[in-house]
């Protein structure tokens, strides 16, 4: 079965190295977009088993597009990856239902664990 | 002796090298002449069991920012007046008892560029802020009363003001005048009223507290700024400075004499900005010369 | 007035500015252990402008009024330039409360503190975000101390011997928000024309070390 992953960040690059780093040795589908506007609009129909969600974007922010997501779908998987990493932010984020909170810029080892992680569950 | 070690021994700038934990690795021959400590005394030290002192706010904060950022921390001797303790011997030591010091704190990369040491650099400043001290002297102090002048009023009127602004607390004046100077002028002569002067300004300040603020205006014309005092505090001292004045006798040749002042006095309560304030004080201090001197009063407009 | 960044593609514009994101944000978290303080930076921008009308660009761009609190500061690597770390004028006194002395230093009257305050406070916030920034880079860089002013206008003075009349500067910019004090300010790294090669490299790299 193939991972569907869905990445949203207003920077192409922010998205080319997280897509670079997610793991080889699993099938991944993934689609891209650039705010979480198109993010929302876009979950229903693609139904990705892992949010990759930045916080500060243009048109609608990370923040509101999580807690849409997360009312479409209460069970829905969102990791936030983002810059600010302040407490307060932090404790804000998870208490909207994010499952994880992970530190820019990504890398291989980061990436590549969480993604199988979530992997192994969905078998 | 390799040509680095002898620079940093022979170099005119204190150099103590800590590491991560601020242990001591280097110490040079500059630190060990002011602090009588040789490296081998201080080294695998803790920079804090050597200096309690130096176990302090900026200075963390500074090793912390380096460590962390890598990049230059200063500490000024205005902000810090010095890290390391080391007292001055001689001349100087009247005007401080520590070597006023700026100091580097700059990092120390090793191989892998990471930043594992910090050495802190150390001048000595103590000629400069003599210099400076005395400037702000000429600046700021009345060369004849040595008490502040008019120029160091407007600036502290300015900064009082604004905490009283920031804070609430309230802020009082006393504008004071002495009565018919110009008939002791002429009678005894300017150097006489010089002496007048001077004992008026040594008197007042016998009354007042050392954060009241004493500046000769003009001519014979002195005010006084009190931090914390609202109106009727601020009478009571001036009430305070003109019982003083009266009593006070000033010697001259075979006889004695006595002269008063005239005070007006205000508060910050009812007062938008300072020159309302100082405006108030003065219009007290009409009123108090037209009811007949030698007496304190409030604008009454 | 400000071409849209000539010097770089699209793609490395973007990838610049992400790194600019992620090394304030570094900055911003460990700045606020440091400084026991909150510090909000916005999302970064970079441009390029000619050098003759920097200081217009600058100014132009601050929404506080013409005099200023500046620190600036040159760092020096492959990829060198100048920080101005620009504050609204008479905020100075909220520096002195904001970040405390040390409670034996006791301050001498008239001691014009308020410029030596500005500048070891400027010192720290600049050297987070320079040093996170060419972190990320790895491209190392050294600095000198730096130089507070108080109340003057931005002027040409700045860049006069830094710069010559044909270069263009790359800006990135940001504005910093002390929060618990609202102090607003805004940071300019102004780098010249020859970092450009040096960035363009260090971004290669980086894309290179993802494949």
């Amino acid at each position: 079965m193939k991972m569907k992953i869905l990445i949203v960040d207003d920077s192409k690059s922010a998205r080319f190295f997280l897509i670079k780093s997610l793991p080889k040795d699993i099938e991944i589908e993934y689609k891209e977009c650039e705010n979480g506007l198109e993010c929302v609009n876009i979950y229903q129909e693609f139904a990705p088993d892992l949010v990759f969600l930045d916080l500060t974007m243009p048109v609608m922010g990370g923040e509101e597009a999580l807690a849409k997501i997360m009312q479409m779908n209460k069970n829905a998987v969102v990791y936030i990856l983002t810059a600010d990493i302040q407490r307060t932010t932090y404790e804000r984020i998870m208490a909207l239902g994010a499952r994880k909170f992970i530190k820019k810029p990504p890398n291989k080892e980061i990436i590549g664990f969480v993604v199988k992680e979530l992997a192994d569950t969905l078998k | 002796m390799n040509k680095c070690a002898q620079i940093l021994e022979s170099i005119n700038i204190g150099i103590v090298i800590i590491d991560k934990d601020f242990c001591i690795t280097e110490w040079n021959n500059w630190m060990t002449v002011y602090s009588n400590k040789t490296c081998e005394d201080v080294r695998g030290k803790s920079i804090f069991d050597v200096y309690p002192e130096l176990d302090k706010k900026s200075f963390s904060r500074g090793c912390k920012a380096v460590f962390t950022f890598g990049n230059l921390v200063f500490l000024s001797s205005t902000l810090h007046k010095y890290l390391f303790p080391f007292k001055i011997q001689g001349s100087n030591s009247t005007f401080f008892t520590h070597m006023q010091q700026s100091c580097y704190l700059i990092p120390i990369r090793n191989d892998d560029d990471e930043v594992d040491h910090v050495m802190i650099n150390v001048h000595d400043e103590t000629e400069n802020a003599v210099l400076d001290k005395q400037l702000k002297e000429l600046t700021y102090i009345d060369g004849l009363t040595r008490a502040y002048n008019r120029r160091a009023f407007e600036r502290r009127l300015q900064e009082e003001f604004a905490r009283h602004k920031r804070t609430g607390i309230p802020l009082g004046i006393i504008m004071f005048d002495l009565d018919f100077f110009k008939i002791v002028n002429d009678t005894y002569g300017h150097q006489f009223g010089d002496k007048v002067l001077q004992n008026v300004v040594s008197a007042c300040s016998d009354c007042l507290r050392t954060e009241d603020f004493l500046a000769r205006y003009g001519g014979e014309e002195f005010v006084c700024l009190l931090t914390d005092q609202n109106i009727d505090q601020t009478r009571l001292v001036a009430e305070r400075l003109r019982e003083r004045i009266e009593q006070m006798t000033i010697e001259e040749g075979a006889s004695s004499v006595s002269v008063t002042i005239s005070a007006g006095i205000a508060d910050s309560a009812n007062c938008d900005n300072r020159v309302t304030l100082l405006k108030m004080a003065d219009e007290g201090l009409y009123a108090a010369k037209r009811k007949g001197r030698n007496r304190v009063e409030e604008s009454d407009k | 007035m400000s071409n849209k960044s000539s010097f770089f593609t699209e793609d490395e514009t973007d990838a610049l500015q992400e790194l600019m994101n992620i090394a304030f944000g570094k900055a911003a978290a460990e700045l606020a252990e440091i400084i026991d303080i909150s510090v909000v930076l916005s999302f970064p921008k970079l441009e390029t402008v000619k050098i003759q009308e920097l200081p217009d660009f600058i100014s132009g761009d601050l929404s506080i009024n013409t005099k200023c609190n500046i620190v600036e500061q040159t760092y020096k690597g492959e990829a060198g330039g100048v920080a101005f770390l620009i504050f609204p004028f008479g905020s100075e006194s909220d520096f002195l409360s904001l970040f405390h002395l040390d409670e034996e230093d006791e301050l001498e009257l008239f001691a014009d503190a308020d410029r030596e305050i500005l500048a070891e406070v400027g010192n720290i916030l600049i050297g987070a975000c320079v040093s996170k920034l060419f972190d990320l880079l790895k491209s190392p860089v050294i600095y000198t101390p730096p130089h507070a002013i108080i109340g003057q206008e931005f002027g040409d003075k700045f860049f006069k011997g830094r710069f010559s009349g044909d270069d263009c500067a790359i800006i990135l910019k940001t504005s910093f928000f002390l929060s618990e004090k609202s102090v607003e300010g805004f940071l300019f790294l102004v780098n010249n024309q020859s970092s450009v090669g040096p960035i363009k490299h260090a971004l290669a790299k980086l894309f290179e070390s993802y494949e």
